[in-house]
């Protein structure tokens, strides 16, 4: 399709009549233009080639040709046009008819020559000017997100593989979070088969599992979320493709970098310009952007990134746009601190689990915590464990407190087990362990949890035995003074909460405490145990949950399954 | 000669094959005090003590009416199998620890009993008329309707723990009769030589073809299970600083896909039909790309 932006015959007859019989100078085509690198496979590639007729009155007919080595390949343009001083300009899509019968197809990367020809109409006055046009095929295969400092950026975790039965650790590859290339069987990295451009990977926005394909991880084309401290700028190495596909299923070079020309690239996004210090970009040749700073607070935030070229054939005095761009899109996560973990560090799980990630935005957002602070988050995570506030309905996965009264039985752990290990992917994974959970199970999972999302000084601390007041177990429809029921009085053998300032506060998702003034009679009054004192007051934890002193263990952040 | 499930010329493969362990057991250090109370409660020093045998065929129970899905094994925790009735809803979910000897099966045990809130002692299986292995406990759901929610035992050096995963769902499956189903298989078992430790799979090779390699290279990883004794399922750990997982190659072995620099070490283990576990490990150097 044509696209004409300039000026066609928009002067009267009478002006064309009056200006014709005032020339003086011959016949000629005047600035004759086009960019001298294109890629007609970008977006919004409009490859505009422009030239002016003089002198102005009367009309020419214009062609525009590509020519190869001095071999005319079809023609891109042919119109009679006003011979005026305001210049004409094509907007050519940079795909070309072999043939006037033949189907217009992109034109193959390479070296060519647009010729503007011109007759001027009556007198058959002739003029032609040639100018160099370097298809070549730009494109992002690889974005690898790199730290901004020591402790600024963290792989995310899967633990899932598909719907394949069990626990799967998977991180995402530090090599490079992006990946857009050619699969098995496939030509081109930058095109798919039949040449058309191989569009951007969307964001992978499952939580459990990463990408598969069959039953193997996803090795060609994905785009995994990132992690960044708040407030930190991200740095994105970014590799540029080598090779695309012909419109016959043939390979082809991306045909850069090109003599006497330099070409660089450009980024802008939905979060702000990013700034780089590349001098010339190179097919396969790491460059490395640096973006404007992330939300300082925990969040995830979906960017559009469009990527633009310039070329110069000055040495970089003077550049020129490439016409189009193309658009990636990418998602941050954003921490408040340094993730912490039991254990190793080292292991394949250690790194923000994705699915952790998004439970707790829905938490924080459903809630409306500060997401700015560690206090808010942990506000967030402890009430949204929980659930059953407005906002959040239900606990996580529809858990419920193992007792007899709710179906269960005495408060056995079903998720933590003795070796100070919780199997978080089995919670998160439809409770598979079971509906039931115990303290432990609510304890170890949120110590993980605020850890994995860069709450620091997380740790469990084990409680000794102790006889309750009234207390609303997770899941529970009410307040209860007889939680097991008739089986066992009113208390527990222990029980397992969180700390993030030694003990001095607690956080507990496992239950709620009674803040109506009498905690030792029903009905009781939400008291959401989210950084509450340990004791001193009335409202102190040990007040409202017991009736005598209780004794405390901290322990560590508890292995993860 | 042996069936392997895998087996690579040795030769080939020059990285480092490290000591093969039995797999890694529970730490003790946190936690532990909680179990030495329940040691005491519990009064293990009046529970019987059986022998050591070679551990139980878990992947060879059946349980009328479910279908025994894989055996698995997260992390340090128990080998697991859940049953799933005629909807594919898993239902019951059977653990299985076997110990060294007898003494880390009723360790395990007491771990289990030491993480019950509720006050008072977990009633014995025993009292329930549900007699099961040297010891068992029972957790009730609701004793007036015979809803089991759990019951755990130890059998010599094997410590069970049969779980329905939801008691408030009918058709309640008859507990009692999986954990006694899982225990007389344990009983059937060979015992093991005085101070022997029980069978684990032997992993007679893990090798990577390559001590060093590339960020983004595929590293093939030789791996060769004796099975004489029974299958072994394997599972892969990949721990840092380097990064990367483990994949099939898609002609029955296995290939390390790299994905960050660093040394990388390769964690396999195996875990036999009688839920022994063996942990070999293998590092590859991963330079950048």
């Amino acid at each position: 399709m044509c696209h004409a932006l300039g000026v066609l015959g928009v002067m009267t007859f009478a002006a064309v009549t009056a200006q014709t019989s005032v020339a003086i100078a011959p016949f000629a085509i005047h600035g004759a233009h086009c960019p001298r690198v294109a890629d007609p496979k970008l977006d919004d590639a409009r490859i505009g080639l422009g030239l002016a007729l003089r002198p102005p009155g009367g009309f020419a007919t214009v062609t525009m040709t590509l020519l190869q080595q001095g071999v005319v390949l079809g023609r891109i343009w042919q119109g009679r046009i006003a011979c005026n001083a305001i210049p004409f300009e094509y907007a050519w899509d940079g795909r070309l008819a072999i043939a006037p019968s033949t189907q217009r197809k992109w034109v193959d990367t390479g070296s060519y020559e647009v010729q503007f020809e011109a007759v001027q109409d009556g007198t058959q006055a002739y003029s032609m000017q040639r100018r160099p046009l370097q298809i070549v095929r730009l494109g992002i295969t690889e974005v690898a997100a790199l730290p901004n400092g020591a402790n600024t950026e963290w792989q995310m975790v899967y633990f899932k593989r598909g719907t394949i039965a069990g626990t799967n650790f998977y991180a995402t590859p530090v090599l490079r979070e992006y990946l857009n290339v050619a699969d098995a069987g496939q030509v081109g990295d930058l095109d798919r088969n039949d040449g058309l451009p191989r569009a951007s990977v969307a964001i992978h926005t499952g939580t459990s599992s990463p990408l598969l394909e069959g039953t193997a991880y996803e090795d060609d084309a994905y785009n995994y979320p990132l992690c960044y401290l708040g407030g930190v700028q991200p740095r994105f190495e970014v590799r540029f493709g080598g090779n695309g596909t012909t419109m016959g299923g043939l390979p082809m070079g991306a045909k850069y970098p090109i003599p006497g020309v330099m070409l660089r690239a450009r980024l802008t996004s939905s979060l702000g310009p990013w700034t780089t210090n590349h001098v010339a970009i190179a097919p396969g040749v790491p460059v490395v952007f640096q973006g404007p700073p992330l939300p300082n607070r925990f969040a995830r935030t979906d960017a559009v990134l469009q990527w633009s070229f310039e070329c110069s054939t000055d040495g970089g005095a003077n550049w020129q746009a490439v016409p189009g761009h193309v658009r990636t899109q990418h998602r941050f996560v954003t921490v408040l601190g340094v993730p912490r973990f039991g254990g190793a560090t080292s292991t394949q799980y250690s790194g923000p689990w994705v699915e952790v990630v998004d439970h707790a935005l829905q938490w924080q957002q459903a809630i409306g915590t500060d997401p700015a602070t560690a206090a808010g988050l942990t506000e967030a995570v402890v009430k949204g464990f929980g659930g059953q506030v407005p906002g959040v309905p239900l606990p996580i996965e529809d858990v419920r407190y193992d007792t007899n009264i709710l179906g269960g039985d005495g408060g056995a752990s079903h998720y933590y087990d003795g070796s100070h290990s919780v199997a978080l992917s089995r919670l998160l994974d439809n409770h598979q362990n079971g509906l039931f959970v115990n303290c432990s199970d609510c304890a170890s999972s949120t110590a993980a949890m605020l850890g994995m999302l860069g709450v620091q000084g997380v740790q469990m601390n084990r409680l000794g035995s102790m006889s309750l007041r009234a207390i609303r177990g997770i899941g529970a429809p009410n307040y209860t003074l007889a939680l097991w029921g008739s089986t066992f009085s009113h208390g527990f053998s222990y029980h397992h909460v969180v700390t993030r300032t030694a003990g001095t506060t607690i956080c507990d998702a496992c239950l709620w405490v009674d803040e109506d003034g009498n905690p030792n009679a029903l009905p009781g009054t939400p008291g959401h145990n989210v950084d509450r004192p340990w004791s001193g007051s009335a409202t102190s934890y040990q007040s409202l949950l017991a009736w005598a002193p209780i004794s405390a263990t901290l322990e560590p952040l508890p292995l993860l399954q | 000669m042996k069936p392997f499930l895998r087996c690579v010329g040795a030769s080939l493969f020059g990285a480092l094959l490290l000591a093969q362990e039995p797999a890694r057991q529970a730490p003790q250090a946190v936690g532990a005090p909680a179990v030495q109370a329940a040691s005491k409660r519990y009064e293990t020093n009046a529970w019987p003590r059986g022998a050591v045998r070679a551990g139980v065929d878990l992947a060879a129970i059946v349980l009328p009416g479910f279908a025994g899905g894989a055996i698995e094994r997260l992390g340090p925790g128990p080998v697991q199998r859940f049953f799933a009735d005629a909807g594919r809803v898993d239902r019951v979910l059977v653990e299985v620890h076997v110990g060294d000897d007898v003494d880390a099966a009723q360790r395990h045990l007491l771990g289990w009993l030491a993480h019950v809130s509720s006050p008072g002692l977990v009633p014995t299986s025993a009292s329930a008329g549900i007699p099961l292995g040297d010891v068992g406990f029972i957790g009730w759901s609701k004793p007036s309707a015979n809803r089991i929610a759990w019951l755990a035992f130890v059998r010599d050096n094997v410590a069970v723990r049969v779980v329905c995963l939801d008691p408030s769902v009918d058709p309640h499956p008859d507990l009692a009769a999986c954990a006694q189903l899982v225990d007389a298989a344990v009983g059937r078992e060979a015992l093991v030589a005085a101070k022997a430790l029980p069978p684990r799979p032997d992993v007679t090779m893990f090798r990577a073809e390559r001590a060093t390699c590339r960020a983004g290279d595929k590293v093939p990883l030789a791996v060769g299970v004796d099975v004489a004794a029974g299958a072994a399922t394997l599972r892969f750990e990949v721990d840092g600083p380097g990064q990367g997982y483990v994949e099939g190659d898609g002609k029955g072995g296995h290939v390390l896909c790299t994905t960050g620099p660093g040394r990388v070490t390769v964690r396999l283990v195996a875990t036999g039909a009688r839920c022994t576990s063996t942990t070999t490990s293998v590092q590859v150097d991963v330079g950048p790309r």
